[in-house]
């Protein structure tokens, strides 16, 4: 018997059954179709776990404080700061020469005062000077300034819109205490997208008469972002903050009257490491040197033991399924063997050899095994993604960040398929070789 | 024939399924688009009190009405930088030290320049405050590099506070004037401002200058209460609004304004 003959036959025998044909691919589908979910639903569920613990940037970013470090430091994710200790170009060149440092990002933070909109000639009803008038008032704030080219590598999470322009000066985004300031919901980012700021940095020309004069630019709100690479809710490029910053340094003092001149160059450094194992080793670097630091390591590694109880939990059940499934098979396959006793027989008699009878129901189990497989992937991934969605509908209503599949997840797809059918013709192995061994007068005999 | 509509409705479930793959998150949410930022152009203002905000009380209303920030947001483009060097109760002489040079320091492309109330005040003459501003508005041009728009002094005898200074009785407005100093006649203030007047004209027309007509709407300036603040000398909001308009009017209407 001929491979084409085994497999025409095997497809005989699925079409004469159809109702167990299908009630056993839907079982493989349904078992393949609930470990696939399992699997994706758990691999989703560990990247944005983990993913979240780098607060929008990578998870082996550090953040360095400009402060001493305390003994407690490396014992500890936060930072334990000492006494205010100004992080320099050259502690930056240092750090950066350090073994396992992937990237340093630095990060000026400017105090700034903010005026949000109406602004000009557009502001509706001059009527005197009520402070009330249900305009949005000015206030103090910090300008975060951070080389934008590089956000990919900073704390940084896209709530609404897009991130400025790398090196624009006339582009911001804001957070999500902007929108409570201006009392927006912050379900609604889109209301304060393309509207225009104005950012005085204030000079403190006088201190002992309170004289101030700023320097004002104006920026178009381009995202809302929530951000964790500096203390502040104005998020820009650095080069807008290095100017304000430098028109600030030009003046004096102005401690008494609550804008003191910075004292470190940069109000906080994001240092990636090569890996996450490398995380430790960084961090001990830094702390050597001095400064405090901080970075979700201990954290990471209690939720991936965590985690992976999950994946452990979930791959069982998904298996059990799968199992089940298999023993469906195995069943409807010896059923198939006790009904077929006859044309066993005939075959053996016209001169079939105990492979082409073993070919025959492991082509059938083959068939069903890989029908059943992509069926119950397909279904699989379509109820993922299903999931993604609705979640990812809840997360971004909800003003938090968006979660996202990443693509279809190949591997496991591939997995599905394959495993359902190499599980198939283990559970058709025991049948098939039942029904092979069947000697040819028997099977006749027993009709 | 039989297994077409089967292998059809698999295709089909299987393409719908790609395509929900593919389709991956939703698209964060966009307002508007955002306008071009324009030219980079460099502002500094120059001048006393009026110029700081000076009749504003609120701190948070000053950054938001004084009139340079109204011109600089009305007349100029969204990438402008803007520096306000003004300081109240400075006179043209004491600028020279103490505004320009910071002002300079900027480079700033365009200048707003507006003093003459301190130096009425103080009793500069007019020639004094003439080659005073002179000087102020000369170095500011940085030989034509930059646009100065100069203020004129509108007249300013139907301002409370100077009435008040006459015994003219205004709600919670008192004479500016130091005990003592008595007010002089109002045809020696009206001659007064206008020979300040006639200085800036002059020096506006030696420099290159742009003059901004504040004296041409005196009325709208001091002559409606809602213009003047509640100290009856400087501008309120409303009165901010109309210097604004005027300079961005002067500005729009000057050579590539």
């Amino acid at each position: 018997m001929s491979w084409r003959d085994g497999i025409a036959l095997a497809l005989r025998s699925i079409m004469r059954r159809p109702a167990r044909t299908v009630l056993t691919i839907l079982a493989v589908a349904l078992g393949s179709g609930l470990l696939v979910a399992l699997v994706a639903i758990a691999q989703v569920a560990d990247t944005q776990v983990i993913g979240q613990l780098g607060k929008g940037g990578p998870t082996s970013a550090i953040t360095v404080v400009p402060a001493a470090a305390t003994q407690a430091q490396l014992g500890s994710d936060s930072a334990q700061s000492g006494q205010p200790d100004p992080i320099t170009p050259e502690i930056v060149s240092t750090i950066r020469r350090a073994p396992a440092v992937s990237s340093i990002q630095t990060v000026i933070s400017q105090a700034v005062i903010v005026v949000p909109p109406p602004l000009g000639l557009s502001i509706p009803n001059f009527l005197g000077d009520d402070p009330d008038r249900g305009l949005p008032r000015t206030f103090f704030d910090n300008l975060v300034g951070v080389d934008l080219s590089s956000a990919s590598q900073l704390p940084i999470t896209l709530l609404s819109g897009r991130l400025p322009t790398p090196g624009s000066a006339s582009e911001v985004v804001v957070t999500a205490a902007y929108l409570d300031h201006l009392g927006v919901d912050v379900k609604h980012p889109e209301k304060v997208l393309g509207t225009v700021l104005e950012i005085g940095a204030p000079q403190v020309v006088d201190a002992t008469n309170g004289t101030v004069r700023s320097r004002w630019t104006r920026a178009a709100i381009t995202g809302v972002v929530a951000q964790n690479a500096g203390n502040g809710n104005i998020l820009a490029s650095q080069e807008l903050a290095s100017a304000d910053r430098a028109w600030q340094l030009s003046g004096v003092d102005g401690a008494g009257i609550g804008l003191p001149l910075p004292a470190s160059p940069y109000a906080g450094l994001i240092v990636v490491a090569d890996s996450l194992g490398d995380v430790h080793q960084v961090r001990a670097e830094i702390t050597t040197l001095g400064f405090a630091n901080s970075a979700p390591e201990h954290l990471v590694a209690s939720t991936q033991r965590y985690l992976h109880v999950v994946d452990i939990v979930l791959g069982a059940i998904g298996t059990i399924a799968l199992v089940i499934a298999v023993l469906g098979i195995a069943n409807a396959l010896l059923a198939a063997v006790r009904e077929r006793r006859r044309e066993i027989g005939i075959l053996k008699a016209i001169g079939a050899r105990d492979g082409d009878i073993l070919r025959w129901f492991l082509t059938e189990a083959f068939i069903c095994g890989g029908i059943g497989g992509i069926l119950g992937t397909a279904f699989g991934l379509a109820a993922v993604t299903l999931t993604a969605q609705v979640v990812d509908t809840y997360l971004v209503g909800q003003g938090l960040g968006s979660v996202s599949l990443g693509g279809v997840p190949v591997l496991v797809a591939l997995i599905g398929v394959l495993g359902s059918v190499l599980l198939s013709l283990l559970a058709a192995a025991w049948p098939a070789l039942r029904a092979a061994r069947l000697p040819a007068r028997e099977a006749v005999g027993a009709l | 024939m039989r297994g077409r509509p089967a292998a059809l409705s698999l295709a089909l479930f299987l393409a719908a399924v790609c395509a929900g793959c593919d389709a991956g998150p939703p698209p964060l949410a966009t307002g508007p688009p955002i306008p071009a930022p324009g030219q980079p152009i460099v502002y500094a203002a120059l001048g006393a009190s009026e110029t700081s905000g000076g009749g504003l009380n609120d701190v948070a209303l000053r950054e938001r009405y004084a009139w340079p920030q109204l011109f600089f947001n009305a007349a100029l483009p969204r990438a402008a930088t803007y520096y306000n060097f003004a300081v109240p109760g400075i006179t043209t002489e004491a600028a020279l030290q103490d505004e320009v040079p910071g002002a300079l320091a900027v480079h700033p492309t365009v200048v707003t320049v507006f003093f003459n109330i301190d130096d009425l005040v103080d009793g500069v003459s007019p020639a004094a405050f003439g080659t005073n501003l002179d000087n102020i508005v000369h170095a500011l041009r940085q030989g034509g590099r930059a646009r100065v728009l100069v203020g004129n002094a509108p007249a300013i005898d139907n301002l409370p506070a100077l009435q008040a200074c006459r015994g003219v009785n205004f709600e919670g407005v008192s004479c500016p004037l130091p005990p003592g100093v008595t007010i002089p006649p109002q045809a020696v203030i009206d001659a007064a401002v206008s020979a300040y007047d006639a200085a800036i004209a002059g020096l506006v027309a030696h420099e290159g200058a742009t003059l901004v007509d504040l004296r041409a709407h005196s009325d709208e300036l001091t002559a409606h209460p809602e213009d003047v603040a509640p100290d009856g000398l400087h501008p309120s909001p409303l009165g901010d609004q109309v210097i604004a308009k005027l300079f961005t009017a002067a500005y729009r209407a000057s050579p590539s304004g």
